[in-house]
């Protein structure tokens, strides 16, 4: 057969409110062809790909046409799309923990597929799983088949996914955000398979991210989203290296320079920090007790903080390294006082300590004497003035509380007096955000938006230390950037001490001083960055920077 | 050329849920006005005995639900029940969110030894049947509405205190509670200003659940005897009332009944629909 594979001509999609979240797309895809389709967060692109699959959600309508192999599949009924979807067309998650089903074993849940779609009986079908396990590189194979999802880790679970949709050899897999939610490694991994095994079925892939590294090391074309238009599309390294719309542009400027290429940069940035110490993390470790296995068993462990000893110097911004349950957040919690070490000690030489008491009161009774406002001990002075950014911004502002109170809420509990309103639109403004802001509620702002507000909120005590964890990993990447810039710029103008946790190394590669690197809670490296990232000394960091994925493909 | 292609999946379901919302509404509404209503007005005082009217068929002129065997109007005195039923409901689930509420913050709160002593003691608490401890502690007090309702509010104390520990477990673990704890909040104000609010939609849900089990159970005590004693109207007396006459006069029983299984469904019915009305997953996603 001939002629392209998946054929949209003027795809609009109207939400019950009359809003066109997709305006007028047209689109082919060739066969055997690998394609990328990148845009930000609401630019509809993972709408498209719904649309394609006849899954929009609750109250979208679709108008246009859509063609698959030739075949229309406008106005088909939800059965005859069934055997569309799985069969000719196949789509890979995000997220592959609530796309399997927790309670069946994974190897039945893709012989199901195939007994359902291909007619195998279930000895066939076990034998097919078998070998679609083998192809997408699961370790013990026929162990791994008869595993629930809980007990696979993120990669193995979406190598899961991977066969999932390869299983009945589609003619087309959609793959959204297949990475996101991966470790930089890993992430490698599962794309180099995804691609291997795509070309060996003669399969098609569209691939939706908003990872522009990631398009460009997968895909041979790309199609740029933006407000449901496609604004451009051509040659993944063509439009990347010469982009036509500014938009594009825009884009491609934000990816940060440890993801554009190889070739890591001297950055050569000059030390801001002074010698003094700032925070003193002294031989720390920290062990959590695992639920026992039997009534009597013995308690087994996790050692999440090995023995870990790093300085951070005042006025510097320093980056914290590693991949999931490296150990990162931990120490981030330990550094704010929300958890104490099972051993070793974390030091603020910021505070005259007179002893050498544990920061902050025990056993759960955080934030009692948090109320004075002279800062009397050691716990209500972290209180004060080391402040935390979290990850996900929706997560970490409270949806029932004004902008106004959640920006003043630090400002009534640690008692500080004064004119909080005026505190908290001078904050705003800070942090570029409208007066009007004050009252109204997180979920009338977008991502980047509330996580300035998270920032302003961090700031409003006066802290010294900021302790920043994956601020920007839930953001756009031109959000990322904005954000990025704004951290910078607030740390200079208030003199603040930044500790910057992240998966990604681009990111603290470009804003950080100094980086440590944890790998199972152990500190593997720490050094500047231009020493870290251009001669990294330990073979672990040497992976991470290998993996990243990077803009000119290589 | 365009065609449109509507894709539905679950409107038809949101629908349904909505009408849920608005009947049961609706039947609620009716009992609280009636029972308002029988404050000022009953068609006849419901406690007169009459002799001579005693057992009247339903339709007679004056009495249109007919006459009870003293000849006490029987329209009345399910008007007037419906205070009653309304009353142990009210009472029996202020008494179950008042200790259940801050029994589950605190489980979700604490975790670890607390968490376990309290979950278990609501275990063993939650295994005695609601009205198995009525009985006990009216026994141990004296027979009537009000110590048969705190006995069914601690019934359901254990109910609350879990559907609160789920509720706020969850909402323990997101970033804006570690953000005021790392600010110096207490545990217990976090769980006021924070918590509470986030989940009141699932407290509501398991509230209105309870009063219709609450009057339920009250119906069922009173059946027995040891519920709301005469000469107050209930609408669970009157069945127990009616039992001896069901062959001559079915429809003593027949209208208590239908007044305690319709406003049941109606809790029910508005439990169900505000648990979607509620909850704002179900909510269109916004563009």
């Amino acid at each position: 057969m001939t002629g392209p594979l998946v054929e949209v001509e003027d795809l609009v999609v109207t939400s019950g409110h009359g809003q066109r979240i997709i305006d007028r797309v047209s689109l082919t895809l060739d066969r055997r062809s690998r394609t990328g389709l990148i845009g930000e967060s609401g630019s509809g692109k993972s709408i498209t790909a719904l649309s394609i699959l006849g899954l929009l959600p609750d109250g979208l309508v679709a108008e246009g046409r859509i063609a698959f192999a030739g075949k229309e599949l406008t106005g088909l009924s939800e059965r005859q799309m069934c055997a569309v979807r799985g069969n000719d067309i196949s789509m890979i998650f995000q997220e592959p923990m609530t796309a399997l089903n927790p309670v069946m074993r994974v190897g039945r849940q893709v012989a199901e597929a195939l007994r359902r779609h291909q007619g195998l009986d279930r000895s066939a079908a076990t034998g097919r799983v078998l070998e679609l396990f083998t192809a997408v590189g699961i370790p013990q194979p026929e162990r791994r088949v008869r595993s629930y999802p809980h007990q696979l880790s993120g990669g193995q679970r979406q190598r899961v996914m991977i066969a999932m949709a390869l299983a009945c050899g589609p003619d087309l897999v959609i793959a959204d955000e297949p990475t996101t939610a991966l470790d930089v490694t890993i992430q490698a991994q599962v794309l180099d398979v995804l691609t291997a095994q795509v070309a060996d079925l003669h399969t098609s892939l569209l691939l939706i991210t908003h990872d522009l590294p990631v398009v460009a090391r997968t895909t041979e074309r790309v199609l740029v989203m933006h407000d449901g238009r496609i604004l451009e599309t051509g040659p993944t390294t063509e439009v990347f290296a010469t982009p036509s719309h500014s938009y594009t542009r825009t884009l491609v400027d934000a990816v940060p320079p440890l993801s554009r290429t190889a070739q890591v940069e001297v950055v050569r940035r000059e030390r801001r920090a002074s010698s003094e110490p700032a925070i003193v993390v002294d031989e720390v470790t920290r062990v959590f007790p695992l639920p026992r296995s039997t009534l009597t068993g013995s308690r087994d462990h996790v050692v999440a903080l090995d023995a870990v000893s790093l300085t951070v110097e005042t006025g510097e911004t320093f980056g914290i390294v590693g991949e999931s349950g490296s150990g990162k957040s931990t120490l981030a919690r330990l550094m704010i006082d929300l958890d104490t070490p099972t051993s070793g000690t974390i030091a603020y030489p910021g505070f005259e300590r007179a002893n050498h008491a544990r920061p902050g009161p025990q056993n759960g009774t955080v934030g009692q004497d948090a109320r004075n406002t002279r800062a009397s001990t050691l716990g209500s002075w972290v209180r004060r003035s080391v402040q935390m950014v979290f990850q996900d911004p929706m997560g970490s502002l409270d949806p029932r509380l004004t902008v106004l109170d959640i920006i003043a809420e630090p400002l009534r509990s640690l008692g500080i007096e004064g004119d909080h309103p005026a505190r908290v639109r001078e904050l705003l403004d800070a942090v570029d955000l409208p007066p009007e802001s004050a009252r109204r509620y997180p979920h009338e702002f977008s991502g980047g938006q509330r996580q300035r507000i998270a920032i302003a909120r961090a700031l409003a005590p006066h802290p010294s230390i900021l302790i920043a964890d994956e601020p920007v990993s839930a953001l756009d990447m031109s959000v990322q950037t904005r954000t990025l810039a704004l951290l910078a710029d607030l740390k200079e103008r208030f003199g603040l001490t930044m500790v910057f946790i992240s998966h990604d190394l681009s990111v603290v590669h470009e804003i950080c001083d100094r980086v440590a690197v944890l790998q199972d809670g152990r500190l593997v490296e720490l050094g500047g960055v231009d020493d870290v990232f251009v001669a990294p000394g330990s073979p672990y960091t040497r992976r991470l920077i290998e993996a990243i994925p990077r803009l000119d493909g290589s | 050329m365009s065609t449109p292609v509507p894709i539905e999946l679950n409107r038809r379901r949101r629908r349904w849920k909505r009408t849920n919302l608005v009947v049961g509404a609706t039947i609620v509404g009716a009992v609280v006005l009636t029972a308002l209503v029988s404050f000022v007005w009953t068609p006849y005082d419901p406690s007169v005995i009459s002799p001579t009217e005693a057992l009247l068929d339903a339709g007679t002129p004056g009495h249109l639900l007919g006459t009870d065997q003293f000849g006490r109007d029987v329209l009345s005195r399910i008007m007037v029940g419906a205070r009653s039923a309304l009353f142990v409901g009210v009472l029996a689930v202020a008494i179950a969110i008042a200790i259940g509420i801050p029994l589950g913050g605190l489980a979700a709160a604490r975790r670890g030894w607390v968490e376990d002593l309290v979950m278990r003691i609501s275990d063993v608490v939650y295994a005695f049947p609601a009205v198995l401890t009525a009985i006990l502690l009216v026994a141990a007090f004296k027979p009537g509405t009000t110590p048969a309702m705190v006995a069914i509010g601690i019934a359901y104390v254990p109910i609350v205190a879990r559907v609160t520990r789920g509720a706020a477990l969850t909402v323990f673990q997101l970033d804006f509670v570690t953000a005021a704890r790392s600010y110096g909040r207490s545990t217990s104000f976090t769980f006021r200003r924070h918590v509470l609010p986030n989940i009141l939609s699932v407290l509501i849900v398991q509230a209105t659940v309870l009063f219709a089990l609450a009057i339920l159970a009250e119906a069922a005590l009173s059946f027995l005897g040891i519920g709301t004693q005469p000469p107050v109207p209930s609408w669970g007396r009157s069945l127990r009332d009616a039992q001896t006459l069901i062959s001559i006069a079915p429809g003593l029983a027949i209208w208590p009944g239908l007044a305690i299984a319709l406003t049941v469904l109606g809790f029910n019915l508005m439990g169900d629909g505000l648990r979607d009305a509620l909850d704002p997953r179900l909510e269109v996603r916004r563009a």
